[in-house]
């Protein structure tokens, strides 16, 4: 199992509002230490602020758990999370009804994810806990904050408001800050560059660009696909939707040939009288076998003939 | 800037002598008589292409009916019904109340009106000059129609670029790529049938606009984009595509007054045009899409007033001015860029739609957005597909594209920078290649031109190619014996002059003669052809067998060679239209919303729209539910009838059982008690004895397999070629009121509560007698 760390969201809904407790108001100190309103939660304040505390009182617990080794769509899920708890702040400022926290599943004790029947596989997660500490429920993972912010609506009656993205930190508003100087300064004299200039880079670049689009070379990427298949070892896929990488890097090179040829014949050759007869011959021939290659590969994948 | 004018105008000149010795037979057209012989030529050869690209579309009419194809069709078909029916003011103001119930939608504010209007239109004019022609059959027209005016539109823009020959070479690779037949076949009535030609006609323009300074063609280029913004979505993809090719004309210091005109009318007016839709309003200012455009729209004016303020300077103080800007200047730009930038990111999607993002980061549909990763033509193609949709014009781009540096002009760099997007797009999304099919055309046409230009004239000129190598080593040798013979001499600087001259010259004329071997040009023109007929062929084929089946409508061979038809959608529909109440609510998964509307005529709870994902979830958690919990989701949305699309029992595969873990994904986005894993066994979704409890008591698998085993004794599946798990179950909250011929339509009517009750009873009656035994 990947390595998982666990957050934990809780929110309270505090009865009536008026009476803040100890419990709230220490959950109101972290939260305003914290960065976006997301509080940090430790093992040990875990286990006292919620694990102990829950049925305290009227409040909500959601529980978040995060991935450490964190995947595209798991940093997604976490920047939503954010989104959610700095947009609830920014709506309803100093308010304690809902409180956001956060927590890795790797620091989180064992019996926290028994009580709150999380295993490995739910995680990264939103937990939501109503105010008895009874009926927690599975937040969806794909959610955006728009959807978990209509959940929250609906099983606690309190409305999120309006979505904001979290600004961004300091570190990386210095990063980006540089980064911008930087290219500020240097796109002038990179724009004047002797090989930006020369059009035989830029159109190298836009063939080699479409060559490698036309071989499949983004359905490689996207899908991670094998250079072989890894355990037959065959080269080549023999449904129509789905390709090896060797197979898309042989296919683009196919490709390649009678482009050049065609390019080399009629842009080239007639410059160079003296070395025409060979080079077509090679040229013709070379293109042809590349045709009949891609259309018998063509015919195998599709099965058609 | 004139002298880059004049070079500009001089690359177009040649461009198109060049092509005009192409495709056409070769000769070096002079006299008026020759001109005039060769235009008639075109119009005939582009009034064919015409011909060729509307008769190609109609093996679907042959060899099936007049029919309307697929699933979007069927709603633009209705909505096309309503306009004819009840005139512009009313279709604006429309509200659907038989979709996405009990939401209903607003018809007229979301959907892109180019299509209908111009369907309305046609029918409109053909039925003033006394022509009944039905709205069915206008529609089912629509799409051959404008794959003549969108290879016409290829011709325009090709000539622009590199000549007449390069332009009907394109024109009629246009008119029988496969990629575009597969969207424009009599039937296809879906907005990119219109929009392919709107795309085209607005980049010639641009180009015209381009070449030469007018600002008349520049009003005609923002309305012909106020055409494409109001046919397709894909209008951002002209709005960002422009602005990205103005940026690079001022940054490789190609900015012109030309490409001002072409630029700054279409951002202004087509802005303006573009906010007067109501599917796009406020976006076409508001949204991150639309920002490129004003970005740029700021730095063409910063680049205009610097080239005037170079112009009225002397150097010393245009330099100071400079130094001047560039320090005041970049602090303002710097703090012009925070603000939009903070504002982008305020919004979560940093202003951009799902389906933008998905373009830009490949990998974000499939992470965050199930529902537009379901969609099959947005997965990303694998090179089969490109094989299929452009065939041998794959290898004929790269030519295209050395030709169009050979030399760079503004209107060949837009081609290329044309062609290098929406190739990465359709590497992204298999649906986007219907753009690349007409950049793939351009420059294939530009290459093919440009071969049979060298074929040609390498046969044409043997002789005088012959002659002249003659003549200019004749040339050579006796300047050389010039040389010596006045080496005394002292005045040698002229001399050398003079030979570098005459050396230039004659390497002109041989490199405008020189050739290939006539042997080997006639092998290459035999090449070509058997290349081009390849593609015919291909094409022919593709249109005939690959691109013409109506999916509303099957059809197999049968083993005596017969043709076996399987209309069980209409028949289910037909049924439903017959045997339903009015105003009964129907439920199914989203694909069949539009067909249900259309031809049914019952509201639907949710459909190909895919507006809202809650609603579309909960049906897929209906669906993924026990038999009970999606009855009561059933209930609660009012819903009479409920059918599934079954594909087991004929081989099928578009049924719902291979769409259901997009039921059980989109439904678990938004409610978690469904959960994936509970399906799955060992990572695959299966329906023989190894599938999961939760599998074999969901709502789909009992309305797919109920009574199945009965009907071919022994509940084989040849879809997934297995059989299947449960075999005999009873419904208790269900009743089954229609199956088609095929069993690929099975329609249940929900059990109301009275029954619901004595099944309850009932089923507790027999417990007890059970336990009493």
């Amino acid at each position: 199992m990947c390595a998982a760390s666990f957050v934990f969201l809780m929110a309270t809904i505090a009865s009536a509002g008026a009476l803040l407790d100890d419990h709230v108001r220490e959950l109101a100190s972290l939260r305003a230490a914290s960065s976006y309103g997301v509080i940090e939660l430790q093992d040990s304040s875990l286990e006292s602020l919620i694990l102990e505390r829950s049925g305290l009182g009227p409040g909500f617990y959601i529980l978040f758990f995060d991935s450490s080794a964190a995947s595209g769509r798991d940093e997604f899920f976490q920047s939503e999370f954010s989104s959610l708890a700095y947009s609830f702040l920014k709506n309803h400022a100093g308010s304690t009804s809902i409180f956001f926290a956060s927590m890795q599943a790797s620091k989180s004790p064992p019996v926290a994810l028994h009580r709150f029947n999380v295993t490995g596989f739910h995680i990264p997660c939103v937990l939501y806990l109503p105010p008895s500490g009874g009926g927690i429920e599975v937040l969806p993972r794909s959610s955006t904050a728009q959807q978990l912010a209509l959940t929250i609506r609906s099983k606690s009656g309190i409305e999120i408001g309006e979505i904001f993205s979290p600004p961004l930190s300091t570190g990386k508003r210095i990063a980006l800050a540089c980064t911008a100087v930087i290219l500020a300064c240097l796109s002038p004299a990179a724009l004047k560059a002797p090989f930006l200039q020369d059009p035989k880079i830029w159109c190298g670049a836009a063939i080699t660009l479409y060559i490698f689009v036309i071989s499949g070379g983004i359905f490689s990427i996207l899908y991670q696909v094998p250079l072989i298949h890894p355990r037959s070892g065959h080269a080549f896929h023999r449904e129509p939707d789905g390709q090896f990488g060797a197979e898309g890097i042989l296919v683009a090179s196919l490709y390649a040939v009678p482009s050049v040829a065609i390019s080399v014949i009629v842009h080239w050759l007639p410059r160079f009288p003296s070395r025409v007869m060979p080079a077509l011959a090679i040229m013709g021939v070379a293109s042809c076998c590349a045709l009949g290659c891609l259309s018998r590969l063509h015919e195998w994948k599709t099965r058609r003939s | 800037m004139e002298d880059r004018s004049a070079a500009d105008a001089a690359v177009m000149e040649r461009g198109k002598k060049i092509g005009s010795t192409g495709v056409g037979g070769g000769a070096l057209v002079s006299g008026s008589g020759k001109r005039a012989f060769g235009t008639v030529l075109a119009a005939l050869i582009l009034c064919l292409i015409g011909i060729m690209a509307f008769s190609i579309r109609l093996f679907s009419v042959i060899k099936y009916e007049s029919v309307i194809h697929e699933f979007d069709p069927y709603f633009n078909y209705r909505v096309t019904k309503y306009l004819t029916k009840a005139g512009i003011y009313e279709f604006w103001n429309w509200f659907d109340d038989r979709t996405w119930y009990p939401l209903g939608r607003v018809i007229g504010g979301t959907v892109y009106p180019g299509l209908t209007i111009t369907a309305g239109t046609m029918w409109w004019i053909l039925n003033a000059f006394n022509i009944p022609l039905s709205v069915e059959t206008v529609c089912v027209f629509t799409a051959p129609i404008f794959s003549s005016f969108a290879a016409w539109a290829t011709y325009l823009l090709t000539s622009e670029v590199k000549g007449r020959g390069a332009g009907l070479t394109a024109a009629a690779l246009l008119a029988m790529v496969p990629s575009y037949i597969s969207r424009s076949v009599a039937g296809s009535y879906d907005n990119e049938a219109v929009a392919i030609f709107a795309l085209i006609f607005t980049f010639y323009l641009y180009v015209k606009t381009l070449n030469t300074g007018s600002l008349f063609y520049a009003t005609l280029n923002a309305l012909a984009y106020f055409y494409m913004v109001c046919s397709w979505g894909g209008y951002t993809f002209i709005i960002n595509l422009i602005p990205m090719h103005v940026l690079l004309c001022i940054v490789t210091g190609r900015y012109s007054s030309r490409l001002y005109i072409a630029y700054a009318p279409l951002v202004i007016l087509g802005t303006l045009l573009a906010a007067l839709v109501p599917v796009v309003g406020f976006n076409a200012v508001m949204t991150s899409e639309h920002f490129a455009s004003f970005l740029v729209f700021v730095i063409i004016h910063v680049a205009a007033l610097a080239h005037y303020i170079k112009r009225v300077l002397s150097p010393k103080q245009y330099s100071t001015a400079v130094s001047f800007v560039i320090t005041f200047g970049m602090a303002g730009a710097a703090a012009l860029i925070a603000i939009l930038a903070a504002m982008v990111a305020a919004s979560p999607t940093k202003g951009w739609s799902g389906r933008s993002l998905s373009l830009l980061d490949p990998t974000y549909a499939s992470k965050y957005i199930p529902i537009i990763a379901s969609v099959s033509e947005h997965q990303p193609p694998t090179w089969p597909s490109y094989f299929m949709d452009i065939n041998v014009l794959a290898f004929l781009v790269p030519a295209g594209i050395i030709a169009c540096f050979l030399p760079l002009s503004d209107s060949s760099s837009f081609v290329v920078l044309y062609l290098v997007t929406s190739v990465y797009f359709s590497g992204v999304m298999v649906r986007l290649m219907l753009v690349l099919a007409p950049a793939a055309c351009v420059l294939s046409g530009i290459a093919l031109s440009e071969a049979f230009a060298v074929l040609t004239r390498s046969i044409k000129y043997q002789d005088l190619s012959e002659s002249a190598a003659v003549d200019s080593t004749a040339t050579l040798n006796s300047t050389n014996e010039n040389e010596a013979s006045v080496k005394e001499v002292k005045d040698k600087a002229p001399k050398r002059g003079k030979k570098k001259t005459v050396e230039k010259e004659v390497e002109k004329k041989r490199k405008r003669l020189l050739g290939l071997p006539m042997e080997a040009s006639a092998v290459g023109i035999l090449l070509l052809i058997i290349m081009g007929s390849f593609y015919v062929v291909h094409c022919v084929w593709a249109a005939a067998e690959a691109y013409s089946a109506p999916s509303i409508v099957l059809t197999s061979q049968t083993p005596d060679g017969g043709l076996h038809v399987f209309d069980d959608f209409r028949e289910a529909y037909a049924w439903l239209n017959h045997n339903t109440g009015e105003d009964d609510k129907v439920a199914s998964w989203w694909d069949y919303g539009y067909q249900t509307t259309a031809m049914a005529n019952r509201t639907v709870i949710v459909d190909n729209n895919t507006w809202n994902n809650t609603h579309i979830a909960t049906v897929g958690t209906a669906m993924s539910s026990p038999e009970r919990q999606a009855w009561e989701i059933f209930q609660s949305l009012d819903v009479k009838y409920v059918f599934v699309i079954f594909g087991g029992l004929v081989g099928y595969p578009s049924d719902d059982i291979n769409k259901f873990l997009w039921m059980v994904r989109i439904g678990g986005g938004v409610f978690p008690h469904i959960r994936e894993p509970d399906y799955l066994r060992d990572g695959h979704y299966r329906i023989d004895s190894q599938a999961t409890p939760t599998m074999l008591n969901c709502l789909m698998y009992k309305l797919s397999y109920y009574r199945f085993a009965e009907a071919d004794g022994k509940g084989y599946d040849r879809v997934r070629r297995t059989e299947i798990g449960k075999k005999y179950f009873k419904l208790n909250y269900f009743e089954e009121v229609f199956t088609t011929q095929h069993w690929m339509v099975r329609i249940y009517k929900l059990k109301p509560p009275r029954n619901l009750v004595s099944a309850v009873k009932s089923k507790k009656r027999t417990q007890k007698k059970k336990t009493t035994r």
